[in-house]
């Protein structure tokens, strides 16, 4: 009967876990002896954790579920996608981890563009240049109403796009899913009633004019970005914030809200950003990040601007403030000589919060600008290259990213998608505009209108996307060959593909 | 010394630190000369397993500065979690070597490096497969695979048709 007892044996514990078959030995001499021999029974085998027996050559149709989010979250959207095609267990994976919100996220998405290009004339259609596979896609999901000429695209996050119409409604759009959120109404938080949409030769949205209440000759124009906590598709709790340029307004609104609260403060913000459902300023009076709890305006309160961190340095050039990918809030303080407007060093320090918002670390690293390369000369754009010689203490402090600064957004990009760059390198573009003494009159001159309630155009140079969306860039610096000519095919936006859900 | 048996019967004897870069090993040995027998895995492949261990084991018994231990505490409080890439330029020279592998050597090899719970390894072997499917079509990861096609024809095209954009040719 002995060859009974070791079948049973056997199937009790294939249906242990291997820590779990491995600890049953300690239970007593004859379970450890059983152990210790089944494996070399012809009989059954304990189950393994992936299913599979020692055959020779794998079966990639059936790998463990957590092998198949492993492999898939390393992949681009539309590979993922391309994957469901291969095989019923594939297309059963994808179909699993499309469902499972934020539990599967993709690792490495890098910003793709939205072209201005429309090959078939179809209003529905949305090109795409995706610069990690250095390819275009066109989606052609039915969007609703007003068609996507006549809006204006404001920003993106989480696979989504900020939109305003002519109305100046704003919405929510999901480019791949044609998924549309309307926001409230901005018309009540501009200054003048009065705003006109203005129109390219084609017709195209391309911006607003307001006729200034103090300067009636005056026509300006309101240049806005917003952004977008998180992605709507995992439910409410998101919150989008809106940036109004001049003159550095705030207008906020939280999922379900029906008005934009306006942020009021005499801070002169230069860029803003959501971290982990906070919002976070960087300003150019003074050298500070500030903290905006959201929770303040929610329980109707009237929000204050908490300074979190600090550069005690008068001879801050430009600051930068962005979020990796990965979820890092990152301060970078670029700083110039004193005598020359020159960049010569600067600080990155990864911000750390806890859970009430308070600082609680500061990881500091000071570099000095060391060599300037010219990478690419004409044009606009003179670009600086500047790799940081990174020891083993610094190098997580971006991961696997390259961050690329300018005098524009900051911008985050896989290292994997762009091998001829260096990863945990910041980049820094040099920006001729800012260097010009000139322009810093035209920044301190803007500082001091805003203090006399006199709005002007001026260029905020955070928000100036013109550096990062030059058709040099693209084909020398990030080896994208892509072809923009100035009218059909220009660049409206970075579009940031979904980290997880795509439902 | 830890004694590895393989399913084969082939015992394998490899050091304390060679065995611990599987997780499961070092929360379950409890004397340092204990058998553990692995059923599942062949001895071709607990072969491979332990020739990437014994290297990475080598490679990071050097004790880590504070400071970086400091910044992978930091790092692991964001809200994402990834596997750090290995920083030691030698060493990914030497694991791009190990995974010039054919595909089903490396699906025995992430089976079992999933079933030991070696992270790095699971990591490494599936960063391969990633890259072997990337700018594929379906028909050629098939091919690449070894997959058999067993949708209908009718349900390759609903697929397709759900999400065409992902699909058009370049």
């Amino acid at each position: 009967m002995a060859g009974g007892w070791a079948d049973l044996f056997s199937l009790i514990f294939s249906k242990l876990s291997l820590p779990q078959f491995l600890r049953s030995a300690a239970v007593c001499l004859r379970w450890s002896a059983v152990v210790r021999h089944l494996p070399t029974f012809g009989n059954p085998r304990p189950r393994s954790l992936g299913g599979s027996s020692p055959v020779a050559g794998g079966r990639w149709s059936d790998l463990p579920p957590d092998l198949f989010s492993l492999i898939f979250s390393k992949l681009s959207l539309p590979q993922f996608l391309r994957s469901a095609a291969v095989c019923v267990s594939w297309s059963a994976a994808v179909r699993d981890l499309s469902t499972r919100g934020s539990y599967f996220k993709f690792c490495r998405q890098s910003p793709w563009l939205v072209l201005n290009d429309n090959p078939h004339g179809d209003p529905s259609a949305i090109t795409f240049y995706a610069s990690d596979e250095r390819r275009e896609y066109t989606t052609t999901i039915p969007v609703p109403d007003p068609p996507i000429s006549d809006r204006l695209f404001l920003g993106s996050a989480h696979g989504w796009i900020i939109t305003i119409d002519a109305r100046l409604q704003v919405q929510l759009l999901n480019p791949i899913t044609g998924a549309q959120i309307d926001l409230p109404r901005l018309s009540g938080a501009f200054p003048s009633e009065h705003t006109h949409p203005i129109r390219d030769s084609a017709g195209r949205l391309i911006g607003f004019m307001t006729p200034t209440p103090t300067c009636q000759e005056l026509v300006e124009q309101l240049r806005l970005k917003a952004i977008l906590s998180a992605d709507p598709s995992l439910g409410d709790g998101y919150a989008v914030a809106l940036f109004q340029y001049p003159p550095g307004r705030i207008y906020f609104t939280g999922s379900g809200d029906e008005k934009w609260f306006d942020l009021k403060n005499r801070i002169l913000i230069s860029n803003m950003v959501f971290h982990r459902g906070n919002l976070y300023m960087s300003a150019y009076s003074v050298s500070a990040v500030y903290f905006c709890d959201l929770a303040e305006i929610q329980r109707g309160e009237k929000p204050r601007f908490r300074v979190v961190d600090q550069d005690a340095s008068s001879n801050v050039l430009l600051h930068y403030l962005f979020e990796t990918p990965r979820g890092d809030l990152f301060s970078i303080w670029r700083e110039k000589g004193t005598n020359t407007t020159k960049t010569v060093s600067f600080r990155a320090y990864r911000v750390v919060m806890d859970d009430e918002g308070k600082l609680s670390k500061r990881l500091e690293k000071t570099m000095d600008v060391v060599e300037f390369i010219n990478y690419l000369k004409g044009g606009r754009a003179v670009m600086d290259k500047q790799i940081l010689q990174r020891d083993h203490e610094a190098n997580d402090d971006l991961g696997v990213l390259i961050a690329l600064l300018g005098s524009c957004d900051p911008l985050c990009l896989d290292a994997c998608a762009f091998p001829h760059l260096t990863l945990n390198s910041i980049y820094f573009m040099r920006d001729d505009r800012f260097r010009d003494p000139e322009c810093q009159d035209d920044y301190w001159r803007m500082f001091e209108e805003r203090n006399l309630q006199r709005f002007k155009v001026y260029f905020y140079p955070g928000c100036d996307p013109a550096l990062f969306l030059d058709q040099n860039w693209f084909r020398k610096f990030l080896n994208c060959p892509i072809s923009l000519s100035d009218a059909t095919n220009s660049v409206r936006l970075y579009w940031q593909p979904p980290s997880s859900s795509i439902n | 010394m830890i004694k590895l048996v393989s399913g084969d019967g082939a015992e394998f004897e490899v050091e304390e630190e060679v065995a611990f870069q599987s997780k499961i090993i070092k929360d379950i040995v409890a004397d340092a000369d204990d058998v553990i027998p692995l059923p599942t895995v062949s001895s071709k492949v607990l072969i491979q397993v332990i020739e990437y261990c014994r290297k990475h084991a080598a490679v990071n018994s050097f004790p880590l500065s504070p400071s970086s231990s400091a910044a992978a505490a930091a790092s692991s409080s964001s809200s994402i979690s990834y596997s750090k890439p290995v920083s030691d330029p030698a060493l990914r020279a030497w694991d791009n070597e190990f995974v010039k592998l054919n595909n089903s050597s490396l699906f025995d090899i992430v089976i079992a490096a999933n079933y030991l719970d070696i992270e790095e390894l699971v990591d490494l072997v599936l960063e391969t497969v990633a890259d072997r499917i990337k700018g594929k079509q379906a028909q050629e990861i098939r091919r690449q695979f070894n997959i058999e096609n067993d949708f209908t024809p009718e349900e390759e095209e609903a697929l397709r048709r759900e999400n065409s954009w992902a699909f058009q040719n370049n």
